[in-house]
């Protein structure tokens, strides 16, 4: 367990942001931390990362107490908290010599090796003023990646980057993951860039852990939507007796359980309905969370 | 934590207001410089405010008259004095109340239109017979003719006032225009303080003279310095600390001021020390800009402090830093550190810009430099250089004092504007 959160409340000026949140993380899983603007993501974060301090609960980095033994626990984690921030005036090889300077035994070569892994080389020497929020985001990563960390904590990473640097970062942290055997921690409201990648979801409403699900549970929880290829789409209401989404004129849509299917069949088949195929409609991430949610309301 | 002080070091360094802040001070100084030398260069002595006068003034009137007069006859004084040198022999003489009265005398005939009658000519006359009469004499002379001339004035007004105290005592009428003289106690000694003060530059004019031969035929700045220590002496031997006049610190200021000067004055006479024209105006340009813009290394001081905090805050960096395994504390004195080094080499390099900047006109002649001592009224000779170190390094506990606080401002606060302000405001 890399990381572990219990219990964790947080108050400000007498408004509790967050109301005992506790979720974990393992080595090697990437957890996606989902919820609306103002759920208390970022806040949750900072907590974990003593930039808040906690009004309740323990957070344990490794088995640290961040409280107590702060540079501990900080020696192996990687952080971007909202903004990549960087120093402007300074080149993007500057900032990571910077950062190099708080750990011990980051050499050249280590710095030469996280600029390629985020394909910076090209620009590595231009003033970070002069970059795109893009190039800022992968540096901050490349910054974050700089001392092996155990623990990689992603504010919004994908903010600013394009569709092939959000598929090169997926594809980065994946890779990450599995080889380096990193826990990675990844909050984002773009849930169709968490979709494809994330190991298990944490979903957070009004500061509160709606739940903590592994991408398979979180859309396989209730009925799901049936689309069924037929002859003819005429009479299919009142033959099925339930309600029925048509779509055009071979089409239909149906939300059902299961174990409904195969009645369903049978009834279609005794009225003469010709079928060529039923097929699951996957709910999407967006769906389910929505769903979880309930909308995007924020008290 | 070495690292952290270099990692802060790093950050300021790359920092243009750094620099900028010494090429800013370096323009100004030098222009400063060049404007001086312009000045020196191509003003004289304002002639033309008096030209004006002239020219304007009502002639029919009895003040317009007099007012002709008077600045016709300073006119042609200040011409003298241009062509002879300010601290010329010739030019103390033309301001001497002796040659100055037949010349206004003669200038206020010229306004009643009897510029040629005979009296206008006596009175042109007896102001060139006064000139003339200090040809090939020197200024020991004039001041000794001087000095005979205040000491007649104090034997005839006490024997006047004998007079005139016999008089009451034995109730005898005084005669109208005796009992019209009011001679106060006052009178005699403001005139025993100048005849004092006229021997006391005569003596320090005989120094001068022994040491500097020619100076009645005007070496300027050497009679300037003799002229300059004559009215420090004046100031600070009639300052009267009981005076209710001089309990102001202005005052006192003044004082302290024409008593330095006065010490000064007097070591370089008794030390023969050529104040030529570069080193005058070198000192004075370096000088003040040691002490009066002690101010501008303070403004630096204060806004690297303040956005040394700030700016990490502002520009969310300092969440990059906080997150890094050290303790707050540790960061935090990892920046007091850096601050305080930074600022002690700005305060170095400040001064060598200031050096380096006020030489370029004038010229890079290492000189040295007189200072006073209050406490023993001695003067003492130091080179220029190590006198600039020496006053870099009285400024460091007043750096170091509005670091500390503009670290506290900026903790306090995180905001730039509130921390500068907040300092400068104590400043």
């Amino acid at each position: 367990m890399i990381l572990e959160v219990k219990n964790l409340s947080k108050s400000f000026g007498g408004r509790e942001i967050l109301k005992d949140v506790s979720f974990s993380l393992d080595k090697g899983d990437i957890l996606g931390f989902i919820g609306p603007n103002g759920a208390g993501k970022s806040t949750t974060i900072k907590c974990i990362l003593g930039l808040n301090s906690l009004t309740k609960g323990t957070v344990l980095i490794d088995g640290h107490d961040i409280t107590k033994e702060f540079s501990k626990a900080m020696v192996k984690v990687g952080a971007i908290v909202e903004n990549p921030d960087l120093y402007m005036y300074l080149s993007g090889k500057q900032n990571l010599r910077l950062i190099a300077n708080y750990y011990d035994g980051i050499n050249g070569k280590k710095i030469e090796d996280v600029i390629k892994l985020v394909g910076l080389e090209n620009r590595i020497n231009d003033k970070v003023s002069k970059y795109s929020l893009g190039m800022k985001q992968r540096l901050g990563i490349a910054a974050a990646l700089l001392n092996d960390p155990d623990l990689l904590i992603l504010d919004e990473p994908t903010n600013g980057l394009d569709p092939e640097g959000i598929r090169d970062l997926r594809n980065l942290l994946k890779k990450l993951a599995k080889d380096k055997n990193i826990g990675i921690l990844i909050s984002s409201h773009n849930l169709a860039e968490l979709e494809s990648f994330c190991s298990s979801y944490c979903i957070i409403q009004n500061g509160k852990i709606i739940s903590q699900t592994t991408a398979k549970d979180l859309k396989k929880d209730d009925d799901s939507v049936y689309t069924i290829m037929l002859d003819k789409t005429r009479g299919v209401k009142k033959a099925l007796g339930i309600e029925v989404d048509v779509v055009s004129d071979d089409e239909i849509r149906i939300h059902a359980q299961k174990e409904e299917i195969p009645d369903i069949i049978s009834t279609l088949v005794k009225n003469e309905f010709r079928i060529y195929s039923v097929t699951e409609d996957e709910l999407s991430l967006e769906d389910a969370f929505l769903k979880k949610t309930g909308g995007n309301k924020i008290d | 934590m070495i690292k952290l002080i270099y990692n802060e070091l790093y950050k300021i360094f790359h920092k243009k207001v750094f620099y900028i802040m010494l090429i800013i001070s370096f323009a100004l100084i030098l222009g400063e410089g060049y404007l001086a030398k312009f000045i020196k260069n191509n003003m004289t002595e304002s002639t033309w405010l008096l030209e004006d006068r002239i020219e304007n003034v009502d002639k029919t009137t009895n003040e317009g008259q007099t007012e002709f007069a008077d600045a016709s006859a300073q006119l042609e004084v200040m011409k003298l004095c241009e062509k002879e040198g300010t601290y010329s022999l010739k030019c103390a003489v033309a301001n001497d109340p002796e040659a100055m009265n037949p010349l206004t005398q003669y200038y206020l005939l010229v306004a009643q239109d009897k510029g040629d009658s005979e009296e206008a000519q006596k009175a042109r006359d007896e102001f060139d017979e006064v000139l003339k009469k200090y040809d090939g004499k020197d200024f020991k002379d004039f001041y000794g003719d001087r000095a005979k001339v205040i000491k007649e004035e104090i034997e005839e007004a006490e024997q006047m006032k004998a007079a005139i105290e016999l008089a009451v005592k034995s109730g005898t009428a005084l005669p109208k225009e005796i009992s019209e003289i009011d001679l106060s106690e006052n009178d005699i000694e403001q005139m025993k303080k100048d005849y004092n003060n006229t021997l006391e530059t005569l003596r320090m004019t005989l120094e001068g003279y022994e040491y500097l031969r020619d100076v009645n035929k005007g070496n300027n700045e050497t009679n300037g310095i003799i002229a300059y220590y004559a009215a420090a002496y004046n100031t600070y031997k009639d300052f009267d600390p009981d005076d209710s006049a001089y309990k102001d610190n202005d005052s006192l200021t003044t004082k302290r001021n024409a008593e330095k000067e006065y010490y000064t004055y007097k070591y370089m006479i008794d030390n023969r020390i050529v104040y030529n024209d570069v080193r005058a105006n070198r000192d004075q340009m370096i000088l003040p800009s040691l002490s009066a813009m002690n101010g501008f290394v303070l403004i630096f001081a204060i806004l690297l402090v303040a956005g040394i905090i700030c700016d990490e805050f502002n520009k969310g960096t300092i969440k990059q830093l906080l997150i890094k395994p050290f303790e707050r504390s540790k960061i935090l004195t990892s920046k007091i550190i850096a601050c305080t080094l930074v600022i002690l080499l700005f305060n170095l390099l400040y001064y060598g810009v200031v050096y380096v900047a006020a030489s370029i006109p004038f010229g890079f002649n290492v000189d040295s430099v007189l200072y006073y001592s209050f406490n023993t009224h001695s003067v003492g000779e130091m080179n220029l250089l190590v006198y600039m170190f020496i006053n870099t390094i009285c400024l460091i506990p007043q750096l170091l004092f509005y670091t500390a606080l503009c670290l506290l401002f900026g903790v306090l606060f995180t905001n730039l504007a509130i921390s500068f302000i907040g300092g400068f405001a104590v400043y």
